[in-house]
């Protein structure tokens, strides 16, 4: 049986990141034992009663909580920079050479206590590294971050001296950042979503900071997005059972111009309006570059588990946004679709 | 969504029969899971928020709300009550906005959804 501080604290991470569906995807694959049941009142009984006995009735094991987090943490609902190795370099980025420049010879007994789920208070740490299970040469470097936030609460109170004193609430935020090795040449910078665009920037700062022993920027470039969006515009048409746009904006080609074009409804699709799409076409053959493109991949004819609203180009030309949390086949099928129309026309 | 339920509804309400009527035709030919009652066409504006109130308690609709971004298109999510939508949310490109400025919406929701 588990430690009970441990798992209290995977519970609170599995109340937090995952979905309903998810919880009762693990449970349902024990259900013939008595240490399970499926039905709860709502998500938080699901996760604090029926999953908590389960895994205290050793039906669902501590592991199994572990990567429920991890799909869920990790996959998502986040930016993603991505940066190609530069030539030459493909002994650098090994697990193996990564991990010992980070931890030295003994570097297998370190990643032994991974994964952990501590945050060092208003700190960042590195809580997993591990080889990823579907593609041996690939990584991932967890970093668990711990920040107080302040916010105004919006209230405000009037002084009789001529000043107001305004009203600020600091609460602590949780952040996942995540470095992963996707070979043969991508490494990716995830991070949570966030109002915030300087935190987030600041947030894959931190993923370099901490990875500066084993890796630095300057042996990468940035991986630009331009082609893959250009060519995902142009053959729309060709592949609309792959991918539909809701949402695109577009320079023209002396960048003095830029038109947005949004559905208005949230499940709208640009292609289903011709004039919409011929206008972005023309933009674009004409010299124009995208400037952000919504695209949502369509999960009908493909690998994708749902339908996924990817924005790229979202502030840098080798940035996306993964609108909702998803698993790791879904970001992995975003990124080979990218790779794949970053290449010449079909 | 069954037939009975409408005729049921429309003969203990007569005054909204032909807006319960013309909701139901529209909601089987638009299998949506998300209402939005601007979007509904032929039917006189009081009568068809009466209708939509009357399935929504009848438990056939559920009430929700959606935020419109400051270009007028709808933010991603529904909230089931407007205390429930944050201060700040993104809009199409990302970019986020104080909510209290923004025009909310109540849509409905099938049962289910």
């Amino acid at each position: 049986m588990p430690q009970n501080s441990e798992l209290d604290e995977a519970l609170k991470l599995v109340l937090a990141f995952c979905t309903t569906d998810q919880i009762k995807r693990i449970l349902r694959m024990r259900k013939d034992d008595d240490a399970v049941r499926l039905s709860a009142e709502n998500k938080k009984i699901l996760v604090d009663r029926n999953l908590r006995d389960a895994v205290n009735g050793e039906a669902v094991k501590l592991s199994e909580v572990f990567s429920l987090i991890q799909n869920s943490e990790e996959n998502g609902a986040q930016h993603i920079w991505y940066y190609r190795l530069k030539p030459g370099l493909s002994s650098i980025i090994t697990a193996d050479s990564v991990a010992e420049r980070l931890w030295g010879r003994n570097w297998s007994s370190t990643i032994k206590a991974y994964p952990s789920l501590t945050l060092k208070p208003e700190g960042y740490v590195i809580s997993d590294f591990r080889k990823s299970g579907r593609k041996p040469a690939d990584w991932y470097l967890k970093i668990y971050g711990h920040t107080v936030v302040t916010h105004p609460t919006g209230r405000t109170e009037q002084r009789d001296d001529g000043f107001f004193w305004r009203e600020y609430k600091q609460f602590p935020l949780r952040t996942v950042i995540l470095v992963r090795w996707n070979s043969p040449d991508l490494l990716e910078i995830r991070v949570d979503r966030n109002e915030s665009r300087k935190r987030v920037e600041e947030w894959q700062q931190i993923a370099w900071n901490l990875i500066r022993p084993a890796l630095v920027k300057d042996q990468f470039r940035t991986w630009d997005l331009d082609k893959a969006v250009k060519r995902l515009v142009a053959e729309c048409d060709k592949h609309n059972d792959l991918y539909t746009f809701r949402d695109a904006g577009v320079f023209d080609k002396d960048q003095k111009v830029l038109a947005r074009f949004e559905a208005v409804q949230e499940q709208g699709n640009l292609l289903q309006s011709q004039n919409t799409i011929e206008a972005i076409k023309n933009y674009v053959s004409e010299g124009g570059t995208m400037q952000a493109l919504a695209i949502t991949w369509l999960s009908e004819k493909t690998a994708l588990s749902k339908e996924l609203r990817v924005l790229a180009k979202v502030k840098e030309s080798n940035e996306i946004l993964v609108a909702a949390q998803c698993t790791a086949e879904d970001v992995d099928h975003v990124t080979d679709q990218l790779r794949r129309f970053s290449k010449g026309a079909s | 969504m069954s037939q009975i339920n409408f005729d049921a509804l429309a003969r203990e309400h007569p005054e909204l029969r032909i807006a319960l009527k013309r909701l139901g035709i529209w909601l089987k030919e638009h299998p949506d899971p998300i209402i939005i009652p601007s979007k509904i066409s032929g039917v006189e504006a009081y009568a068809l928020a009466s209708a939509l109130m009357l399935l929504a308690k009848s438990g056939v609709l559920h009430r929700l709300y959606k935020v419109k971004t400051p270009s007028g298109v709808y933010a991603d999510g529904v909230f089931e009550d407007v205390s429930e939508i944050p201060e700040r949310l993104p809009d199409r490109f990302n970019n986020y906005f104080d909510t209290a400025e923004a025009d909310i919406t109540p849509v409905f929701a099938r049962e289910g959804v």
